[in-house]
């Protein structure tokens, strides 16, 4: 199993790195900025697919609690009539689970290979050169690497916290773009605690890790940030910045229509 | 309540992502190979947790080790190997100190302290101390006070230990570059820039000085100016340094492989196929190479015959040089672990962990 792993990603994933490395004046950062993209690129139809769904679900929202009301006290029928209304309206409720069940894999290759390229004792270098394809001449001599980029030591954590500080701020802002906005105060509150909770659970993880690992995470966050942009605009990062404030509904409207704007 | 709420699986997903990384993070304590010393009946090593023991060399019974059983810590983890000089044993540490101990007791004399981890091994050359340090600098210091006398800096890492003939010390860095100093002030006479990062220590004999490196070479270079003489294409990283035994030159690779080559020319007289990478120099005693792997074989070839005479498999890699005393070779692997055997036969003579005695 590990070797399939090793086989299958850390390694193209380690070498591709190193490549990079070669190609970018030597500079680790640019190779890691670089190699996000492409990943990026490369798993774009998926990241659509995540962001189409999760705009759908949101869409679906009013009419799911609405069935949720209806049928509060028969579980059965409400699940039933939760499926019909996803068949109905063309979505995969797990639409938006299979793309980070697919990004988990590369996130936990790409640490492995920040961390295995950037060795700081003998054992780990060691380690390395199992890895390292010994038929690209170019990619052995490459070792050590140059771990330093801008304040940077990519194979420690940021002494300084401002890694981890970037990565809550991009992701907070891609997490409030990807958010619908909504009058449901329940589902206001769960949003604003998404929106949080995530970032900073990720803010925690760049804190204590490779600042490489921060330094994909800042990337891959920017490169979602115009993704995001390009599907559906600044979302409720608009009604931020504009001083809107949304009204809260106290009460909901009788009917199958909850009478929202789409 | 909703069929399927995404984002609580979202977050579950998260949290086991944040466990597999933190997991693949480095641990705390810097594992090490320990490397050994044998000399008037004393085996002396470092261990991963940073403890220096003196055994028996003929039973593995403990004499001493520092710091104290005594006391909980121990200094940082130790790769270098222990060197002797009159009753002082020297040997660097991950916690960038280099330890002076009365070879008898095991007490602590002096210390020196560099801006980085101290994992090559000294060398001891006219009453100085020459070592190499993560600090990127090679330090020559008193060997009987610590003082320092002079320092060379090199633009990386230093793992490997200096040699030094006619008044040259000769250093290798991982900046890809072999140094020339004066050994009386440290300046430098010239350098050697190689393809690949040099881990390992050079060998001088006679009037070159061989050194693998990480472009899968043994440069064999002239002493006096480091011009290149010949140099030897291996399938993997050198990192051993070379062994010359009269006018031949052992070394081994990470491609699993001990080549014996000409010590003039570099023409291949031999190789040997072993089990697994080769990161030490072999040791050589009575007609005998002992060749210890990453694989944890020992394996043990006449020279002259240039067949395997025996081979020992121990448990765990074995990562530093074995050690001829008497009759016996002695090993150590990864663990922390030293095996002694009948340097002959390969037979267990006994085998002790001194960081899991009790």
């Amino acid at each position: 199993m590990v070797e399939i792993w090793n086989t299958v990603l850390f390694e193209p994933m380690l070498n591709s790195l190193l490549f990079l490395y070669s190609l970018l004046g030597r500079s680790f950062g640019l190779s890691i900025i670089v190699f996000t993209v492409l990943v990026r690129i490369l798993t774009l139809p998926i990241t659509w697919q995540q962001m189409r769904s999760a705009k759908s679900s949101q869409e679906l929202q009013p009419k799911l609690q609405d069935l949720q009301k209806k049928y509060k006290n028969d579980r059965e029928k409400l699940a039933q009539e939760q499926m019909k209304l996803y068949k109905e309206a063309g979505v995969n409720p797990l639409g938006c689970l299979v793309p980070t069940l697919i990004q988990l894999p590369i996130w936990i290759g790409l640490y492995q290979s920040i961390i295995n390229a950037l060795p700081n004792n003998p054992l780990q270098l060691l380690n390395l050169a199992r890895h390292i394809y010994q038929q690209f001449p170019i990619l052995p001599s490459l070792v050590p690497l140059n771990a330093h980029f801008l304040w940077l030591n990519l194979g420690r954590p940021d002494p300084y916290y401002a890694l981890p500080i970037l990565v809550v701020a991009t992701m907070w802002m891609q997490q409030k773009m990807m958010t619908a906005t909504t009058t449901d105060p329940q589902q206001q509150a769960m949003n604003q605690s998404m929106e949080l909770m995530m970032p900073m659970m990720f803010g925690i993880i760049t804190l204590q890790l490779a600042s490489g690992l921060g330094l994909y995470f800042v990337a891959t966050n920017v490169v979602g940030i115009v993704q995001q942009y390009f599907l559906s605009g600044w979302g409720s990062l608009a009604t931020l910045f504009s001083g809107q404030r949304i009204p809260l509904r106290t009460t909901r409207p009788k009917g199958k229509d909850d009478g929202r704007k789409k | 309540m909703k069929l399927f709420n995404a984002r609580i699986v979202l977050i579950v997903l998260l949290i086991i992502l944040m466990g597999t990384l933190s997991g693949c993070a480095p641990v705390p304590v810097v594992p090490s190979w320990s490397s050994l010393l044998v000399t008037r009946g004393i085996l002396y090593m470092g261990s991963q947790a940073g403890r220096v023991y003196a055994l028996n060399a003929a039973s593995g019974a403990e004499i001493w080790q520092h710091p104290a059983a005594s006391e909980k810590g121990g200094v940082g983890p130790l790769y270098a190997e222990p060197v002797l000089l009159d009753d002082t044993l020297y040997i660097g540490s991950f916690d960038n100190h280099l330890y002076a101990l009365d070879a008898h007791t095991g007490s602590q004399r002096w210390v020196f302290t560099s801006s980085g981890s101290i994992l090559a091994d000294v060398l001891i050359a006219d009453g100085t101390l020459y070592v190499g340090s993560n600090d990127h600098k090679v330090y020559a210091l008193d060997a009987s006070t610590g003082l320092k006398k002079w320092e060379f800096a090199t633009g990386n890492w230093i793992w490997g230990r200096p040699c030094a003939n006619g008044g040259k010390v000769y250093v290798s860095s991982l900046d890809h570059r072999l140094y020339c100093l004066d050994a009386s002030n440290g300046q430098k006479q010239w350098e050697f820039k190689a393809g690949g990062a040099f881990a390992g220590g050079p060998t001088v004999a006679g009037d070159l000085v061989y050194c693998g490196a990480f472009d899968n070479k043994i440069h064999a270079v002239d002493a006096e100016n480091g011009s290149v003489r010949w140099q030897f294409e291996t399938g993997h990283w050198v990192w051993a340094s070379p062994l010359v035994v009269s006018d031949t030159v052992y070394v081994g690779s990470l491609d699993k492989r001990l080549y014996a080559l000409d010590g003039l020319s570099g023409t291949k007289r031999g190789e040997f196929e072993a089990k697994g990478m080769i990161r030490a120099m072999p040791a050589y005693a009575n007609g005998l190479l002992y060749i210890g792997t990453e694989a944890g074989t020992l394996h043990v070839l006449d020279v002259a015959s240039r067949a395997q005479k025996w081979s020992f498999d121990a448990a765990n890699p074995i990562l530093s040089s074995p050690v001829v005393a008497n009759d016996t070779v002695y090993v150590s692997v990864l663990g922390d672990t030293v095996y002694a055997l009948d340097a002959q036969t390969g037979v267990q003579r006994w085998s002790v962990t001194p960081s899991k005695r009790k």
